[in-house]
Parts: structure tokens; sequence; C-alpha cells
């Protein structure tokens, strides 16, 4: 039971999957399930746009399963739908193309379609909107290739699902899914430097040796050739508070002083870059910080690739285990052992 | 003025926009009783009770949502679902906390009218609670079946694990839920007028005070209705000017003080002339706002005024060229004074503000088509205001002048002034934004050697 005793020190959980099929609703069902009776929930999924089918097999949106008194929300549309009964107690501000975003707590469990707010800031806006309702744990259902839902900013905590259906070859999956997990766990800034960078909402800055902080005047790090030398010139510490990109890191690592300067962005959901841009950068010394830090409770694996591939599940747990350096369980194959 | 009010609802707004014009004594003196109550209770010394309860009614009212669609649907006989009753249910308990929030701050004038007929209907156990569902206790039925699903679904919430009786009774649940939301509906739709009444009521008091908080900001008063046909303001000043020179100020910009001023006026027209950048037209404009301020019930800007109820407020100013529409400033202009002399010939209460009518031409030409414009006007049971450059016979009109530059600063208040009296500053006032010397010495050699 460590898994879902991990899951409840903590006030809130982003669930996202890295593909499609790689078992994200399988395993919030999973956790839904395990949580103590007294334990109570609020869910939302981040909303895909009118998506009420899966987009690339054409089957329906999975159902979650919900149980008494958790609360959650979904739009007009599915909520009419739904196969529970609940107790409306909230039509949210927040609207997505399937109406507005309601919130109801199960009175008798049984299944709905979750579509909640479509949007990192709206998803903020809900979980601390959800607060008045007094839900010990908040989950957020994430969507795929949608990592902003997991940013701190929402969620304490993340799983991870990955698994065939990312990559078929093994090595490959391992990898790539290892790189996700690398900048998920990347080490807090000092907390000098994050006092220093905390609040600041865009453009480019760095801290000069003697501590003080300097305004590159840029709107984003897109707009960086202006400001080469200087942002290398000088700081021991630079903090992109939009999205690092591979040029904005590649800058950073032809720089003589590239071993000198933490560079830092607000938290992973705001690095754009390839792994390949990543390694170069750590190869030459370089230190990758962010300010704020979710803690990742677990890999979770699907085995099963939607085409009808099937890789071996302990050694693909086995393998995946010894790369990430957090829990990995494959779900469907071992959950009573979970 | 009507953007800038701090309104908390929709509903406000809506309000605010199909609010008519007030054309009556009646009218306009209710409304600005109460919004002088209302003003001095949150206003004026408010005791810290008072305060909050302000602020917990303006958190209310900010809860309020338009729920005109779902009450439209309603009308028509559309079996509302679980959403639109959670709101109508929502909107009556947030009537009647308003009501209380009211009744809290003794605000008079102020009728919420209550729902708690329609909230019962939706509130069948009297919790008092913002939630909705189909209450098992609106059917003895609806209760057992419920009871029946949940003993044979036991604890596990996977309804795919079904048997036949379970999906029996659902559908039976399904068809009872369905029956009770048509009869709701049936029963709500008695009451959808006390509804939008409620709804409307509450986005009035949502506009007074915003207005009140209008009047606290901006230094607004409350004006008297007129009892003759004379309209007098005590310095009147245009609230959005003053703002520009406040922000200027804060700004670290050079610090300038409006000058605030005296008018009266009765049925009558009135010329008003004054050098170059002597602010004319502003006393048009800020006219012109007051006067719609008063009709819509709005603190006016001016330390104090009485004012005559128009039944038509007609604005001339700026430049109507339109490329699009194939008009010259010229055409722009006479056509937007000929739809003045329609207005004034249907014989209504009319304030025309009219800004340089003319301007746009010669000076022969113009002079002779204000004079005309001034001459129709004389008879006529209507106040207009209008300035020009344009140097007038007759004494049939009133004149008044800026008082303008004095010791090298502009003086803008109104003084009354008689025929031939038109200032020749047009040259110093250039001077003053610093305009090309060369220019204006050339000009001032070309007017002495006309004199001489």
């Amino acid at each position: 039971m460590s898994f879902i005793s991990d899951i409840l020190k903590f006030k809130s959980l982003s669930i996202v999957g890295l593909e499609k099929n790689t078992g994200k609703t399988v395993c919030l069902n999973f956790i839904l399930d395990r949580l103590p009776s007294a334990c109570r929930v609020a869910v939302t999924s981040i909303g895909i746009d009118g998506e009420s089918k899966d987009q690339v097999t054409g089957t329906a949106k999975p159902e979650i399963i919900l149980k008494e008194g958790t609360i959650f929300s979904t739009s007009e549309v599915f909520y009419a739908r739904r196969q529970v009964l609940s107790e409306l107690l909230e039509i949210t501000s927040e609207r997505s193309s399937l109406g507005r975003i309601v919130t109801a707590r199960v009175l008798r469990g049984g299944k709905v379609l979750l579509s909640g707010p479509s949007s990192a800031q709206s998803l903020a806006r809900w979980a601390s909107g959800v607060e008045k309702f007094g839900p010990d744990l908040t989950i957020v259902d994430g969507a795929l290739s949608r990592l902003s839902s997991a940013s701190p900013v929402i969620s304490e905590s993340l799983i991870l699902t990955t698994g065939a259906a990312y990559s078929v070859d093994l090595a490959t999956l391992v990898r790539r899914t290892k790189f996700i997990v690398e900048l998920v766990r990347l080490g807090k800034a000092d907390e000098a430097v994050c006092s220093k960078f905390e609040g600041l909402e865009k453009g480019v800055w760095g801290i000069d040796s003697d501590g003080s902080l300097i305004d590159f005047r840029v709107e984003s790090s897109l707009a960086i050739d202006k400001i080469k030398d200087d942002v290398t010139g000088r700081s021991v510490a630079v903090f992109v508070a939009g999205a690092l990109t591979d040029r904005f890191l590649g800058l950073v690592s032809d720089s003589r002083r590239v071993k000198e300067i933490d560079l830092v962005v607000t938290d992973f959901t705001k690095i754009f870059v390839s792994e390949q841009a990543y390694r170069v950068f750590l190869k030459k010394g370089g230190r990758l910080k962010v300010l704020r830090k979710s803690k990742l409770i677990a890999v979770c694996v699907n085995p099963t690739s939607p085409r009808g591939f099937v890789l071996d599940s302990d050694l693909l747990c086995q393998k995946m285990r010894e790369a990430v350096g957090v829990p990995v369980y494959d779900i469907v194959k071992n959950r009573d052992d979970i | 003025m009507f953007d800038d009010l701090q309104l908390q609802s929709a509903c406000g707004r809506s309000r605010l926009l199909h609010s008519p014009m007030m054309r009556t004594r009646e009218e306009i003196e209710k409304a600005y009783k109460t919004l002088e109550g209302c003003y001095r209770i949150i206003y004026c010394n408010p005791t810290p009770q008072v305060s909050s309860s302000l602020a917990a009614l303006k958190h209310r009212l900010m809860c309020l949502r338009d729920i005109t669609g779902t009450l439209d649907r309603l009308q028509r006989d559309v079996v509302l679902d679980d959403v639109d009753l959670f709101e109508i249910k929502y909107v009556g308990l947030l009537s009647g906390h308003v009501r209380e929030g009211v009744k809290a701050l003794a605000l008079e004038g102020v009728e919420i009218p209550d729902m708690g007929k329609v909230v019962s209907i939706l509130d069948p156990e009297g919790m008092r609670i913002e939630s909705f569902y189909v209450y098992d206790i609106y059917s003895k039925e609806l209760g057992r079946i419920r009871a029946d699903i949940k003993k044979l679904q036991g604890l596990s919430p996977d309804v795919s694990v079904t048997s036949d009786r379970l999906l029996e009774l659902i559908e039976k649940e399904r068809l009872l839920e369905r029956d009770i939301r048509e009869n709701l509906s049936h029963l709500l739709k008695n009451h959808i007028a006390e509804i939008r009444q409620a709804i409307d009521a509450m986005g009035d008091l949502d506009i007074l005070l915003a207005k009140c908080l209008q009047m606290k900001m901006m230094g607004l008063c409350i004006p008297t209705v007129s009892d003759s046909s004379m309209t007098e303001y005590r310095g009147m000043f245009h609230p959005y000017v003053v703002h520009l020179y406040e922000n200027q100020a804060a700004l670290g910009g050079k610090k300038k003080q409006f000058q605030p001023v005296d008018l009266s006026f009765g049925l009558e027209s009135v010329t008003i002339i004054g050098a170059n950048m002597g602010g004319k037209s502003v006393v048009l404009k800020m006219t012109a706002l007051n006067q719609l301020l008063f009709q819509f019930g709005f603190g006016v800007a001016a330390a104090s005024a009485r004012i005559d109820i128009k039944e038509d407020i007609r604005v001339c100013i700026g430049d109507d060229q339109d490329l699009a529409s194939g008009l010259s400033s010229f055409a722009g202009e006479v056509k937007a004074i000929d739809n003045v002399l329609k207005g004034m010939r249907t014989g209504s209460r009319m304030l025309a503000l009219i800004d340089e009518p003319a301007r746009t031409t010669n000076p022969i030409e113009g002079t002779a088509l204000v004079t005309a414009l001034l001459n129709i006007l004389k008879d006529r049971k209507i106040s207009v205001l209008m300035t020009t450059h344009y140097n007038v016979p007759g004494d049939f009109f009133r004149r008044l002048k800026v008082r303008g530059l004095t010791e090298g600063k502009m003086d803008y208040s109104l003084i009354e002034t008689s025929e031939g009296d038109i200032p020749h500053e047009a040259i110093n006032v250039a001077r003053s934004l610093d305009i090309d010397p060369q220019w204006l010495a050339e000009a001032e050699k070309i007017l002495n050697e006309n004199k001489d």
C-alpha cells in the first residue's frame, strides 16, 4: 500500500500520460478505488475542447468510477450524462466548448465522464475554488501531451503514465521516460536565488556576483540574440520566466562560463528542450534548476500498445525502476500486489 | 461614466444598458432620494459594521449570475435539468441573503422581492444549502427505489456489474426523476415574473451601490430638479479631465488643477466665445455629460446643481468627417445641425449643444449660417449652448465669454459679454505652445498692416 500512502502525503495530485493509451484512466480509477473511504476526494480532468471521443481510436472517452462522497467537476454536457446520483454544488465561472464547468458531490457511486477546465490557469483557479468544499485530496486527470496540467501551481505531486504506446522499443521507452523524469525531478534553486526570482512573470533575468538582480529587458527567451553577451557575461544565475527553448539552452551551453551559471526556470512544465540539447548542456557542466518542484510519486507503465504489441511487464518495470529512481508499477498486472 | 461604474454582476450591467432616460420629475426625484439616502448610510461616517455589511452585500451581488436564458426556456415549457434548477435555487437563496444585507444597512427605497416560494419548491428539505439534486423527499417511491438500488449495488460503485433487477430499478429511477423535474418546471413557471423581478431588483441595487461609489470617488453631487426652466451649475467640472490631471501629477508630470466653472441658462440661446484652448468645448461636453447623468440618476459633476428636465438632448461636437460614407467635415456638421432643427420642430423640450457651427467653411458664409441658426432658434422654447469664433451681430441671444489669458495664465471662468467682443488671442495662445516663431511673426505683421 505504499503507493496509496505516498499519495496521501500530499493535498493534490496530477496524473499525466506521456502518450495516449498509457493507462492514465486505469491509473486514476485504481487510485480512486484504493483510497480509504474517509479520504474526501475532489477530481476533475483537463478538458480537451470538444473532444467527447478519443481522437485517435474513435472510442468513447473513458469513464471514471466515483465513490459516494467524491466531489467532481465536469462540463454541463457530461454532467447531464452522468450515471451517478449526485448533488450539484456549484456552477463555476469556467467555460468549455461542452458548456460551463459544474461541481457536484456523489451521493450514490457510479460512472461519470470528466471534462473540466481546459487551461493550466483555469485549472489552478478550479483547484483553489474547490477548496471550499473541504477535500482532503484534489486530483487532476491530465491530458495527452499537456504536462502543463501537472504544474506545481496546480498540484503538489504527480504520477506519470508511460508504456508501449509511447514507444514499443523497451530501451527507447525507458530512455525517453527517464528524460521526462529527470526534468520533473530537477533540483530547486538556492533559497536566496528563489526569493530573488519569485513572482517574476515574464522576461529573462539574472543575478550578478554581488547578488543584485539584472533585468535583461527581453520579453521571452525567444528574443535572445540581442542580449547574448549580457546573459552569459556576468551572471551567476539566469532565470527564464517563460518557456526554456533549445536556442536559449544552446546559448548558455556555448558560453565559456557555462559552469558558473545556474540556469533557473519556474518549473518543469516550462522546459521545452530536446533531450539532445539537454545532454550537451549537462556534459559541458551546465546546471538547470527550478523555482518550484512537485513530487513525482510513481511512474505507471502499460506494457500493451494499442496496436496489440506487448512488452514484458516485469522486465519493463525492472528496467524502468533502475533508470528513473522512483517506484514503477504495472497497475493492471500487479493490481493486487500494490 | 457608465463604463466606469464598478458593477459586481452581469445583471447590473444589463439593467444599466436597458435603463431608459428619465423624463419626469417624480422618477428623477425618487431616484435621487434613494441615491442620497444610500450614499449617506454607506459613506458618511460609516461604522465598521456598515462597512463590513457593505462588503458582504457586494460580494453577494458578485455571485449573481444571469439566468435569463434559463427563465426563457422555462417560459417555453422546456423541462429544466439539474443545472438549471440549481441556478434558480441559487438565485433564490442569494436574493434572501441580499434582502438581509439591505435590511442590515437599512437602505431605503430598495425592495428585493421575496423568493421564498421559489426556494421552498427547490429546497424541500429546508436545508437552505446551495446545492441541488432530485431529492428523495419529492416522492416516496423515489426514496424507496434509491434505497433498493443502494442495497443491490452494495459497496461497489462499479455499475458495470449489474443485474437485470438493478437495471430495471435504475431505469425506474430515471423516469421518476424526469417526472419530478417536469413537475418542478411546471410549478416554477408560475413564478417566472417574481424571479425576474428579484433579479432586476438585485441588478438595480448593484447599480445603486456603484453610483454611490462613483460619487465618492469623483466627488459628484446630488442635484435638485429645477422648479423654473433654469439650469444652474456651481463649480461644474469634467471628471475625466480632472482624472487625467491627477494621473499626470501622479506620474510626476506638471501639476495642473482643473478650474471649475459656473454656468446657468434657461430656455434661450447662449453663445460662448473665447480664446482658443479656453475650454469652450469642455464646457459643452460637461454640460452634455451632466444633463445625461442627471436624467439617468447619477451623481452630477459639480459642487451643486439645479437642473431642468429635458426630453431631448442633442450634441454636435467634433468632426463628423467620414471617408467611408463620403462626408466632408462641413457636410457632417451641417447634417448634425439639421438633425437638431428637425428635433426642435417636433416641439420637445430640448437641450442642444453645438460646438463651433460652420467653422469648416469661409468666415463670411459661416457667420451668415450661424446668425441664421440663432435667428431660427430664438423663439423656440429650447436651450441652446453654442460656441463660436464668429462675430455674430444682434442682441436676441445671450453671450458668454471665457475670461481668457490674464497675466499669461488662462482663466477658464465664464462672464457675460456684449456684441462685438471677439477675443483676438489666437496668436498669443499659439505662441504659448512653442509654435514656429517665424510663422507667428509673419501673421502679426499682416494683422498690423490690415489695421493700418
